[in-house]
């Protein structure tokens, strides 16, 4: 069922207060200016609650269709009728897009109400909220799109976003080359989403979602593409490497740690909640394309699986308590793309939703934890401030057993469905990989689950217990925040205590999962392979165990402080220790395997091609030419009236003059075929169609026979003669009695 | 001839805003204003203008549906189809985006009479008639009502002597070349015994053709190409317009840019089509794809390198548009083999350009304050950091003009190349005209970074005036709207159906 909703008003409403904030902003208060950027987005939370309220209400495949306009958005025909590209600026809501727009407007407002107390002393206020406005018009676009173009403008448009806001504070070098450096390695990822892009269009002729989905579209999107790669492989893996850039999945993570440069929570809303999980949504919204090939999927899930683990190591061993959030951060995207790449699509949406709960939570926290300690960063200069700030406390504490996922807070069951979905993980159709692909993704992501608790306890125990370690100033000056900042806190926590309940697993009770009841009838087929309860009473044991035991270790390693234990362990394994520390050098690999060949490559291009070329000859020889020319049409230019007139005659004449002489010339050029004397001469004639009156041509042999005259253009003629000869054809155009002759020499043997 | 009132319902587009012109003048002889005092108070007769234009639109809007099967009305001298509505409708928004940008302008200038807005609205209907007429004799009636008003907007800055001298070769040419027109239209009255365009058509195509191979109908349709190449500025036939755009008000300016081109290109489309439909008459000898196809050429290299070199930004933008028509008789030449697929990407281009253009020289318009009309590149230096919207305006619509994404200006070259690609034998003249747009570039952005990356070395004090205000913001955002936007346009003129086709 197909219900016609103003959706578009979801989006607009951000935008359009991104719109007042940016022209007009410096004008209102700073009030107005907050008070605009948050209504906006609580108006269209409300629209989203109310959408999602409808679909509630409606069979599980009802969705809600908008348009920003009738008529096609972008719109090309071929002459023949192939290859026609309609595509409307549809927007479309279902269950799977309802959950994002609930947590994009939700959480968003959220950020957007911290943010007005945390961004209060900034000069640029105004610029802020228009960024962080258009950031969340963008993002609805972005899942509210029908097709994929339309969620390509949303995700261009996030980007653009998260680039403005790493550098917000741009007067600082280092935040603008991490604005930068964000933005060019989503270039990567984005070049290879639009090649996904293409391809599918060009298998499939359409791009939107719901023809996508259809038989035939699936059917061509089947073929073979080159050896045994059909299009929704290579479409696929396209897809998945312009996710890997946006959600920040190996190879492409290496922008996200750098974006904390941006104000915190920037951080919160676009490098935790939101815009990161985009490729997370793209995979579940596309998920009967990637499911064509197995390949694809097993390749998600392992690169997921290796980013969990991966990002967790460094996590232990970071300070900056951003840096540790954002390689968490990295970690559980890689947990969520486990789960849609194991199939499991609602248990990878589901951990997204509750990982916007707690991780936009501890991004807040860590906010309010800087804010207290004039901007400190360092975990290790903090300590003891439970005394100090106790809701920013209590709330870390609920978001850090959310993250480490003990029972009964969200991240308990949303890794514990992503974990087994994982287990149960079906490989049987995929030769390429081994059967116990499965299994080791479990034991790796529960490797990363592991590190998770503990780092992330690490990170509670050395603030909030213990004895504060930096200088007693800014101890004094530490203080809880203020109530905008403290209230997303709050609320952010009981969404990360509460909202697991509604993904309780089966072996509960085989009707208590509603987030999967919501999800999966609606957008994917049920779940193959399901565990028997006993199975999943084990993981979830085993889960909680892993969990308990890195929070212990925490706990021995990091309540009273730094315990010597712990620099014991640090100083017993150096080499390690200092390539992890140093995030495995991956940013200096990058830096001399990309980043400076290609810059060669650009200082070649610069001189070479640059100075040289470009502006040694086309610059100053084009200055020589234009410079020649502007001269000439100076002196023509002069204003006298008469020259004007002069021009106009002179123009006509020289369209009369040409035209009258174009057939005469162009038609007494001739060829000729010889075959020993024997010639056949071809004279061009009239260039197409009937005349009015036909030319007349005049052949002269050179043999001293007479002329031979007529009106067709070829002529036969024997020579009797031998040597040289002259040949000429003479052409008159009786229609303007202009005449034109073209001859040539023919040796006769 | 029967002339019933079903007739008159099919020409109320242009009855409307003959009508209006007229009770224009009207209203303000009744105003009791006196009729020389130069302070204004005369906003009324633009909003009377515009409430005629706002009608006519509707008008013409309203007949869309039914102009898909295309009529002949008033005996055949008028065609009534879905190409001349939506010509209509763009030559109207020409017209209401300069009667917007006049009111400012006029009261800051002090020339605010009334007799302005009725010569917009006569030029219209001049223009609307132009666009219909399916007579060469029509055609050239409305021609001259069309020129004629404009004649006078040029030079009704009186106190201006650039204006009076505009308006003074403006004429002289313009009569010049009227009269090579009128002789070119009676050379082919003379051999063909027809002026209709449709029978001049039906001529081509059955065996009567041949006497369109007759050097003296060939020499009659190369004067009335003459005459049509000087009303849209084709090289050679332009040395007038900059010397006639710049020395105009600025309001005029635009009006002359937007209407008058996108008329004459109509007529250019329609002629072409419906009357030198036969192959022989395209290409090759005589054939006037061939033609403009040289014109084309010449237009967008010399309108660019000249433009190249002006230091006046309204001089600038003269010889800019003299390019832009360059770029849209690469779509005339392109029609020559795509016929109707040429089409839609024409009118979308008149659309864009009309918009792009009239909002331009609306920003030129603002910028300048009673003597002082800051036309230099250097007296728009630091505009960003003093009026950011209007900077903002005006970079959005020189980054229309100069063809870059997401604006009209984009999809309107990118429209037109792509027809003109899938054409045989066309790759060179597109690629002529990217390497133009390429060197347009450069003057275009050298405003732009004049506003934002320099100093302003005197404080600005441009015109205050809501019609103006709203006028510029119209342009801009149907700029924006139409690049962002491009499909449900061109779809909409890829539909118009055009009379004896």
């Amino acid at each position: 069922m197909e219900t016609d909703f103003p959706l578009y008003l979801i989006p607009l409403l951000p935008l359009a207060g991104a719109a007042i904030n940016l022209l007009v902003g410096k004008r209102i208060s700073r009030g107005g200016v907050a008070a605009i950027a948050c209504t906006s987005v609580a108006m269209a939370a409300v629209l989203g609650w109310k959408a999602a309220w409808l679909l509630f209400q409606s069979e599980p495949s009802a969705i809600l269709t908008a348009r920003f306009f009738d008529g096609d958005w972008i719109h090309a025909t071929e002459s023949h009728g192939i290859g026609s590209l309609h595509i409307q600026a549809g927007l479309l809501l279902d269950r799977l897009s309802a959950v994002m727009v609930l947590v994009i407007t939700t959480v968003g407002f959220l950020i957007h109400l911290y943010s007005t107390a945390y961004m209060e002393e900034d000069k640029n206020f105004n610029r802020y909220f228009g960024y962080l406005n258009l950031f969340t018009g963008a993002m609805l676009i972005l899942v509210l799109g029908d097709s994929l173009p339309v969620t390509f403008v949303g995700w261009e448009g996030v980007g653009l976003c998260s680039y403005l806001l790493i550098g917000f504070w741009f007067d600082k070098e280092a935040n603008a080359y991490a604005g930068r450096k964000a933005f060019i390695v989503n270039r990567v990822g984005d070049f290879g989403f639009l090649l996904g892009m293409f391809l599918i269009f060009s298998a499939t002729s359409t791009l939107s979602y719901r023809d996508l989905a259809s038989q035939q579209s699936v059917v061509a999107l089947h073929h073979v593409w080159f050896a045994k790669a059909s299009i929704a492989t290579v479409a696929g893996l396209l897809l998945f490497v312009g996710a890997t850039g946006k959600s920040a999945q190996l190879p492409l993570y290496v922008w996200l740690p750098d974006a904390m440069a941006g104000p915190t929570p920037v951080s919160a809303l676009i490098h935790a909640a939101t815009m990161v999980t985009a490729g997370v949504y793209m995979i579940a919204r596309l998920h009967f394309l990637f499911e064509i090939d197995p390949f694809v999927l097993a390749v998600i899930a392992s690169v997921g699986a290796l980013t969990a683990l991966f990002a967790a190591t460094i996590g232990i061993t970071q300070k900056p308590i951003k840096k540790i959030l954002a390689y968490s951060t990295v970690s559980q995207l890689g947990f969520m793309f486990i789960g849609v790449g194991t199939k499991a699509y609602d248990a990878g949406v589901f951990h997204l939703v509750t990982h916007a709960f707690f991780k936009a939570g501890l991004f807040l926290g860590a906010g309010s934890i800087m804010h207290a300690l004039s901007g400190e960063e360092d975990v290790t200069k903090m300590g003891g401030l439970r005394a100090k700030m106790p809701i920013t406390r209590w709330t870390f504490l609920v978001y850090c057993l959310a993250i480490a996922g003990i029972f009964p807070f969200a991240g308990f069951f949303s890794k514990d469905a992503i974990l087994a979905g994982a287990w149960s993980f079906d490989v049987a159709e995929m030769p390429e990989w081994p059967h116990w692909l499965g299994h080791a993704i479990y034991f790796v992501g529960l490797s990363a689950a592991f590190m998770t608790a503990f780092y992330m306890f690490r990170a509670y125990f050395l603030v909030f217990h213990g004895e504060f370690r930096g200088d007693h100033h800014t101890w004094d000056h530490a203080h809880e925040s203020p109530p905008a900042m403290t209230l997303p806190l709050v609320v952010l926590a009981i969404g990360s205590a509460a909202l697991g309940f509604l993904g309780m697993p089966e072996a509960f009770h085989k009707d208590w999962n509603l987030f999967e009841q919501w999800l999966v009838p609606a957008n994917f087929a049920p779940m193959v392979g399901e565990e028997h309860a006993s199975t999943e009473w084990a993981l979830m044991a085993v889960a909680t165990v892993v969990a308990g035991a890195g929070i212990f270790l925490a706990y021995r390693l990091y309540y009273r402080g730094i315990s010597p234990t712990a620099v014991a362990i640090k100083d017993a394994l150096p080499r390690l220790y200092k390539v992890v520390f140093n995030k495995y050098w991956v940013d200096e690999i990058y830096d001399s395997s990309v980043v400076r060949p290609l810059r060669s490559l650009a200082f070649v291009l610069w001189k070479g091609v640059d100075a040289l070329f470009i502006d040694l000859i086309l610059v100053r020889g084009s200055a020589f030419v234009v410079d020649l020319v502007g001269r000439g049409v100076r002196y023509l230019q002069s204003g006298d009236v008469q020259r004007y007139m002069a021009a106009v005659l002179l123009g006509t004449a020289a369209i009369i003059a040409v035209s009258a002489n174009w057939v005469a010339c162009t038609g007494a050029p001739f060829d000729v075929e010889q075959h020993g004397a024997d010639v056949t001469v071809r004279a061009h004639g009239m260039p197409s169609g009937p005349a009015a009156r036909p030319l007349e041509f005049s052949f002269d042999f050179g043999d001293g026979t007479p002329p031979v005259k007529q009106s067709t253009p070829t002529v036969r003629h024997h020579y009797d003669v031998h040597g040289r000869r002259r040949l000429t054809v003479n052409v008159l155009d009786p229609r303007w009695d202009i005449r034109s002759s073209d001859s040539r020499t023919v040796v006769i043997p | 001839m029967s002339f019933d009132s079903a007739q008159l319902a099919l020409s109320l587009p242009l009855l409307v805003v003959a009508a209006g012109g007229l009770l224009v003048l009207l209203l303000e002889a009744f105003s009791g204003t006196p009729a020389r005092d130069e302070h204004g108070g005369r906003s009324y007769l633009a909003v009377a203008a515009l409430i005629t234009l706002a009608i006519a639109t509707y008008a013409a809007v309203g007949q869309w549906a039914e102009a898909e099967t295309p009529k002949a009305i008033y005996g055949g001298m008028f065609a009534v189809d879905r190409f001349a509505l939506f010509v209509d409708v763009v030559l109207f928004a020409g017209a209401a985006l300069a009667v917007l940008l006049a009111g400012g302008f006029l009261r800051t200038h002090r020339f605010e009479f009334g007799e302005f807005y009725a010569l917009v609205l006569l030029g219209t209907a001049g223009a609307v008639m132009l666009v219909h007429a399916n007579d060469l004799v029509a055609l050239f009636i409305g021609l001259e009502t069309m020129s004629l008003a404009v004649y006078v907007l040029t030079g009704s800055w009186r106190r201006s002597a650039r204006s009076s001298e505009a308006a003074m070769k403006y004429f002289l040419v313009g009569a010049f070349a009227s009269a090579l027109l009128v002789y070119g239209i009676a050379l082919v009255y003379g051999t063909t015994g027809t002026t209709n365009l449709s029978s001049l058509g039906g001529l081509a195509k059955g065996t009567g053709g041949a006497v369109m191979q007759e050097p003296l109908f060939l020499i009659g349709s190369f004067l009335i190409i003459a005459g049509l190449a000087f009303k849209i500025a084709a090289v050679p036939f332009h040395m007038w317009a900059p010397d006639a755009y710049e020395g105009a008000p600025t309001p005029v300016t635009a009006f002359m840019a937007a209407a008058v081109k996108a008329a004459g290109f109509a007529t250019i489309v329609r002629l072409f089509t419906v009357a030198y439909g036969r192959p022989s008459l395209t290409f090759g000898a005589g054939g006037w794809a061939s033609i403009c196809a040289v014109l084309a050429i010449l237009t967008m290299s010399l309108g660019n390198l000249a433009a190249l070199r002006q230091d006046n930004v309204k001089r600038m933008l003269a010889w800019s548009s003299i390019a832009h028509a360059g770029y849209i008789l690469v779509g005339v030449v392109a029609m020559a083999r795509a016929g109707d697929d040429a089409r839609g990407p024409i009118l979308y281009y008149l659309l864009a350009y009309t918009l792009t253009t009239a909002g331009s020289f609306g920003v030129v318009a603002w910028i300048g304050s009673r003597g002082d009309e800051r036309q230099n590149v250097d007296d728009w230096a630091g505009l960003a950091a003093r009026h950011p919207a209007a900077a903002l305006a005006m970079t959005v619509l020189l980054l229309s003009l100069g063809g870059f994404p997401p604006t009209a200006g984009f999809f309107a070259k990118f429209y037109i190349f792509r027809v003109a690609l899938s054409q045989p034998g066309l790759i060179s003249l597109v690629l002529i005209a990217i390497a133009n747009s390429l060197v347009s570039v450069f003057y275009y952005l050298r405003v732009v970074t004049a506003m934002y990356f320099r100093e302003a070395h005197r404080p600005f004090a441009p015109v205050r005036a809501s019609g103006m205000t709203a006028g510029l913001i119209i342009a801009t955002v149907g700029t924006l709207a139409l690049g962002l936007a491009p499909g449900w346009v061109i779809e909409l003129a890829s539909k118009a159906t055009l009379l004896g086709k």
